[in-house]
């Protein structure tokens, strides 16, 4: 067979599919005639005005004719490509397209790969076309090679990240007006990463880039970890999007939940090394925040999932006690899902204060108290989510278990946000309100108003004993689905 | 190759989508799966092409279990869901070649098969076309044609002829017994039941997700009727074989009609037998016998409540 044929066989039918569609539809050509008439425009503007204005003591055009073509380029990229990814996967699952790829041999994380290497595939079409403008920026001296390499790789690194983004706001099973929701805030949130890129691109054109200085400062580890943790983050969106467009009997909620114990356990290991390195604990605080809001979605996701197991799901149950308690706890279910959180909540402020405890840092004082706010936290969550959930099973059963998220959402407006609401109305000023304002926040972790320690120490108090009573009048119910949670016996596996 | 449904239960939230629904067919056999809207056909269907789960029961395809082997089941099975190809900017041939990639057909084989389906189907001459410049009913085709990749054993067909116009209607119905000839054993639903009864083989009833009727065409038909008709000529005595009919078991009502009698008969195919039986020992000189036909739609009718869940 011939090496175009194998390459044509190794290829992910999903980004063949995808760029024949791309780039016979409408959208892509667009996009890319777009870029190049505005930079041939941009291109003549500044060769007319270079010419006019030459002399020996002007400044190279450079900078400014690759700042320009630069902003096309990257405000055409990062807004026309991720909104196209977007769109195009929503619009498939809303209809039957996707479905019919589950009786093939193609797995959900296919599709997400192949529509990724489709968005690259594009970028690259984009970027190659805009290439000649680049290096004409390049002949008109003043920029060296690396800054432009930097900078595109950077752009590039924005908008597959913007895409992956994309994806998964196209593929969550919503309804369309939130769908659409989703889309005004992504697009929002588009020029959070926009404007910061433009600033440093014009920043590195200024001071220019010397290699030299590059390697005696800690540039490299810095973008490493940037991009480390930019590639972390994305693939938990991307393993995220893989279950969302998963048919609902799959089990989902495992390579979601084993993702994110990988993570937890590699990302604290940078975390420790990075705290004893500097003797500092930003990153281990970092660390633990970011994996209690990971955690706070998986339990607020799990409160609402399935209580009882189908045949299909079943029958991978392991027959060993041990690795049956363990799948119990990543498997798709409302029980395995609370107590997986309940178990990483824990973890993570144990291991917080422990790593904190043990490495030699420069503010250990600072430690107990992060490690009071982060319990709180923990408290709070397991106490909105758990009543949530016993809310919706004993007085709302009408209620689909699936929108119990959105029931925890109300009591946390009810019980965090009204009380706050209602003492802003009141007069501050007055002796009441330092009472009242301890009172108001006792249901809510994020303020710290709280003027005394002993105050604080009440609502941490209040808190746990909040989120115990929950737990344990969950407990029955956690542990029934426990009970259900066993393969398929034997017989009717053979019989069947 | 068998598909056997046993028991097949589907609850979605609190209401009963399907309940102990169970029929079988095999090979060459072409499954009319009727019913009412909202009565559970797509629902069954797509438990069958195992994108969906029952809630309990099983099936069984040439005896692959598609709750504890659905990956291999799904080698056997073929699904055109109601649904036409939203794929607008890809041609035939590219539409066919991303689905025999997604099988994981390879290499020269890949080209073989979707040349020969292209071919099977009458799409040769269109390959080149975009889908959206096609027709319904050639997109119609476009779905057969992509079900067909993987030389499926069982294709299940839900609403396979809506909206097509008469000629791509005929076209389809030869092409499914083309299917049959080859040993595919086909469940197709269809709201055109005079069409279905001109192919199919069996039939399967289903509303608010019950079965009502499962068998042969010619079970469902003349099954367990309570009542046919039966037309008798008789050479003489017809006044005679009047008054007779009248005091045996089972009949009804006679009415004449020139020199024959149409008999309201309530009883089985065996008591028409029967019926005959003694009818020519009594001396009578009998030169007709049959049953009027009833068509599906007819049965259809008197089984159905119209319901919906």
């Amino acid at each position: 067979m011939k090496l175009l044929d194998r390459i044509d066989d190794w290829m992910n039918p999903i980004a063949v599919k995808e760029l024949r569609q791309a780039v016979r539809g409408k959208f892509v050509a667009i996009a890319v005639l777009l870029a190049l008439i505005v930079q041939l425009i941009a291109v003549f503007i500044i060769t007319m005005s270079n010419s006019l204005t030459v002399s020996p003591t002007s400044q190279p055009a450079g900078p400014a004719a690759f700042s320009t073509l630069f902003t096309v380029l990257f405000t055409i990229s990062i807004f026309l490509i991720p909104a196209y990814s977007g769109i195009r996967m929503a619009a498939e699952r809303s209809d039957t397209s996707t479905d019919l790829l589950f009786i093939t041999t193609i797995r959900p994380r296919t599709i997400i790969i192949g529509k990724l290497m489709a968005v690259v595939g594009l970028l690259v079409l984009l970027f190659s076309a805009s290439l000649p403008f680049l290096v004409f920026s390049y002949v008109l001296r003043g920029i060296d090679m690396f800054a432009i390499v930097l900078l595109l790789a950077l752009a590039l690194i924005a908008v597959v990240n913007q895409s992956i983004l994309a994806l998964f706001i196209g593929s969550v099973p919503a309804s369309r007006p939130f769908k659409i929701l989703l889309a005004v805030g992504f697009f929002l949130g588009t020029f959070l990463i926009y404007r910061p890129m433009l600033e440093v691109t014009m920043e590195v054109l200024r001071m220019g880039v010397d290699l030299g200085i590059l390697v005696a400062t800690p540039f490299w580890s810095a973008l490493g970890t940037f991009v480390g943790v930019l590639i972390a983050l994305d693939a938990v969106v991307v393993v995220l999007t893989t279950a969302a467009i998963s048919p609902p009997v799959a089990n989902r909620a495992f390579p979601v939940r084993s993702m994110i114990s990988v993570m937890w356990a590699l990302a604290f290991i940078g975390a420790m090394w990075a705290t004893f390195s500097t003797k500092l604990d930003l990153l281990l605080s970092v660390w633990a925040v970011l994996f209690l809001v990971f955690v706070s979605l998986v339990l607020l996701s799990a409160i609402g999932e399935r209580e009882t197991w189908a045949p299909r799901i079943l029958r991978t149950i392991p027959r060993s006690p041990l690795l049956r308690a363990a799948a119990f706890l990543f498997y798709s279910g409302s029980g395995g899902g609370i107590l997986w959180a309940l178990l990483f909540f824990a973890g993570t402020v144990v291991l917080y204060y422990a790593g904190a405890h043990a490495a030699p840092l420069l503010y250990a004082e600072r430690v107990p108290l992060v490690t009071r706010y982060l319990a709180d936290g923990v408290f709070c969550i397991v106490g909105y989510a758990l009543t949530a959930a016993l809310l919706r099973r004993k007085l709302l059963p009408r209620i689909p278990a699936r929108t119990t998220w959105a029931v925890a959402l109300g009591l946390f407006l009810i019980g965090a946000i009204a009380p706050m609401v209602i003492g802003l109305a009141m007069d501050a000023e007055t002796n009441r309100f330092g009472l009242y304002a301890n009172v108001a926040t006792m249901l809510n972790p994020f303020p710290m108003t709280m003027r005394s320690a002993k105050a604080a120490g009440v609502r941490t108090l209040v808190l746990a004993l909040w989120a115990l009573a929950v737990m344990l009048m969950n407990g029955a119910w956690i542990v029934a689905q426990a009970r259900r949670f066993r393969p398929l016996p034997l017989q009717e596996a053979v019989e069947s | 190759m068998r598909v056997d449904v046993r028991g097949l239960r589907k609850e979605f939230g609190r209401m009963t989508a399907l309940d102990d629904v169970s029929f079988s067919f095999g090979a060459g056999d072409v499954m009319a799966f009727v019913g009412p809207n909202g009565a559970g056909k797509t629902t069954t269907m797509r438990i069958l092409a195992t994108l969906d789960e029952p809630s309990a029961g099983d099936a069984l395809v040439d005896g692959l279990s598609i709750i504890q082997e659905p990956e291999a089941a799904r080698r056997s099975i073929g699904f055109v869901p109601d649904a036409l190809p939203t794929h607008a900017d890809i041609t035939v041939h590219e539409y066919l070649d991303f689905f025999a990639r997604a099988y994981g057909l390879r290499g020269p084989q890949r080209k073989q098969v979707i040349e020969g389906v292209e071919e099977f189907t009458n799409l040769a001459g269109i390959r080149h076309k975009l889908l959206k410049a096609l027709s319904k009913g050639m997109n119609q085709r476009v779905c057969l044609a992509r079900a067909l990749l993987h030389d499926p054993q069982v294709l299940i067909l839900d609403e396979p002829a809506a909206g097509l116009d008469p000629r791509a209607r005929i076209e389809l119905r030869e092409l499914i017994r083309v299917f049959a000839s080859q040993g595919k054993a086909i469940l197709m639903s269809s709201h055109i039941l005079t069409e279905l009864a001109e192919i199919c083989t069996g039939v399967v009833i289903i509303e608010q997700g019950r079965i009502l009727r499962a068998g042969t065409l010619a079970e469902v038909v003349n099954g367990d009727r309570e009542m046919r008709t039966l037309i008798i000529r008789s050479i003489g005595r017809i006044e005679e074989l009047h008054r007779a009919l009248l005091e045996l078991p089972g009949v009804d009502q006679v009415s004449a009609d020139d020199e024959l009698l149409r008999v309201e008969f309530g009883g089985s195919e065996e008591g028409a037998s029967d019926l005959l039986t003694e009818l020519v020992r009594r001396g009578f000189r009998i030169a007709g016998f049959h049953q009027e036909a009833v068509d599906l739609e007819q049965v259809f009718m008197d089984v159905t409540t119209g319901g919906v869940q």
